[in-house]
């Protein structure tokens, strides 16, 4: 359980399962499930201009290294298989683009 | 002797002036706004911004106070002879019991950008009560600029020699500012000041676990999330049971209200938008075991396996309540300072 603690992750919404309107609410949290991620670029922010942009790809949740089953994890709270699986998925959702100019 | 009247005249007309300038001494200048004060959010509550163009000062609260219990805010409207505190009494966290729509608390609202069951209202304190002082209460400013106190008060806060309702508006914002509950049994317990009973503490594992799961939208300190949510009430929704669905015309926004604060949720029955459960074991037998489905029920709603059910345990739900009680903020609602200044 996690006890209303800190949420790395919070991703809530409705799906057809089947025909079916099913909710879904996938939360990530306890210490042991933070995400630790390797961003693919190295970049300074010298508080002097350019760009930086941080993205988020929600496919990565569903399907690397795991494929997450919606319909049976439509609700992680509680479930540290499932908050496992998340965390997992998560370590490569995330990319940078950094243009210095 | 025309000399001698007309030197009487004269002396009479200097006298006037002087005494005149006397009178106006008394008063505040036009120009000259009160002494801003800090806002100070409790320790333990996130950081507040007031907006700079209306920074807190005693003089501002102290005329939002009198305002918020000041009928004279009716006058001339479409709800003569109310006035806001006609509807939210402090010895129930600032509601009260009503048949219909149900009258939410002011009570931290500070932390609020949305207002209203439906998020009507959206924005900062000062935007929501440009809405109640024009829309709501249609407030004839006339008749505070003829009163013999309103005008030096809204000089002394403001600044102003005339009365706008920009000025109503602003003034009854650092009020709601004011209205701020973070004193309860249970953040003394926080505080590390007080114990909660056996059961106290049972019911706070009910409902900061998934075992109740009401942390999710209750969330601490505020014990909301200012979100909008679909709980189950209804299975199909017409008129007010809309919610947020009237504002935005979402579907999957049907059925969903905003989450009240459970601060001092014992004192503000009934409960729901619509005051459907009088007590607060009506409320979690609802949680409980009366969640009805539709296509837009909240996903918090949906733990699967268990058919929209909690299965609490008889003990669990009166562990549940027990802890509800410690949310009440005794001197909140027993302050001399935020009652009727008449």
């Amino acid at each position: 359980m996690m006890g209303g603690g800190y949420h790395f992750m919070k991703f809530e919404g409705h799906f057809l399962n089947g025909t079916t309107p099913t909710g879904y609410a996938m939360h990530l949290g306890r210490n042991e499930n933070l995400v630790v991620c390797d961003l693919p670029q190295s970049f300074v922010l010298d508080g002097q201009g350019g760009t930086f942009t941080l993205r988020f790809n929600l496919n990565e949740v569903f399907r690397s290294p795991n494929t997450y089953d919606l319909p049976s994890g439509s609700y992680s709270m509680g479930s540290a298989a499932l908050m496992g699986l998340l965390r997992d998925n998560c370590a490569d959702a995330f990319t940078i683009e950094h243009d210095p100019s | 002797m025309n000399r001698l009247l007309y030197a009487a005249f004269c002396l009479s007309l200097v006298l006037w002036t002087g005494c005149r300038r006397d009178a106006m001494d008394d008063q505040a200048p036009c120009g000259q706004a009160a002494e801003p004060i800090a806002f100070g959010a409790p320790s333990h509550f996130p950081q507040v911004t007031v907006p700079s163009g209306n920074p807190q000062s005693a003089e501002g609260i102290e005329l939002g106070r009198r305002l918020y219990y000041d009928t004279l805010l009716s006058r001339n409207g479409p709800f003569q002879s109310f006035a806001c505190a006609t509807c939210h009494d402090q010895s129930r966290s600032f509601t009260v019991p009503t048949a219909g729509t149900n009258v939410l608390p002011h009570v931290n609202l500070a932390w609020s950008t949305n207002f209203l069951w439906n998020g009507k209202v959206a924005g900062t304190l000062e935007d929501v009560m440009r809405f109640e002082v024009g829309e709501f209460f249609q407030v004839d400013v006339d008749v505070l600029r003829q009163h013999p106190q309103y005008p030096d008060l809204f000089r002394k806060a403001f600044g102003t020699c005339e009365i706008e309702r920009e000025h109503v508006a602003i003034a009854l914002a650092q009020w709601f500012r004011r209205l701020t509950s973070a004193n309860s049994k249970f953040d003394r317990y926080i505080r590390g000041e007080e114990m909660l009973t056996l059961s106290e503490q049972h019911g706070a594992m009910v409902f900061f676990t998934e075992i109740g799961d009401c942390f999710h939208c209750h969330a601490q300190p505020l014990m909301t999330d200012n979100g909008f949510h679909n709980i189950g009430l209804s299975a199909t929704f017409s008129g007010f049971n809309t919610g947020r669905y009237a504002v935005t015309g979402n579907p999957m926004h049907m059925g969903a209200f905003k989450t009240p604060t459970l601060r001092n949720v014992a004192l503000t029955a009934p409960y729901m938008h619509d005051g459907r459960f009088q007590t607060l074991e009506e409320v979690v037998e609802f949680y409980a075991g009366g969640v009805q489905h539709s296509a837009s029920l909240d996903p918090i709603m949906t733990k699967p396996g268990t058919g929209l059910t909690l299965g609490l345990t008889p003990q669990q739900k009166a562990d549940l309540v027990a802890f509800l009680h410690t949310l009440t903020d005794e001197q909140f609602v027993s302050d001399p300072a935020l009652s009727s200044p008449f």
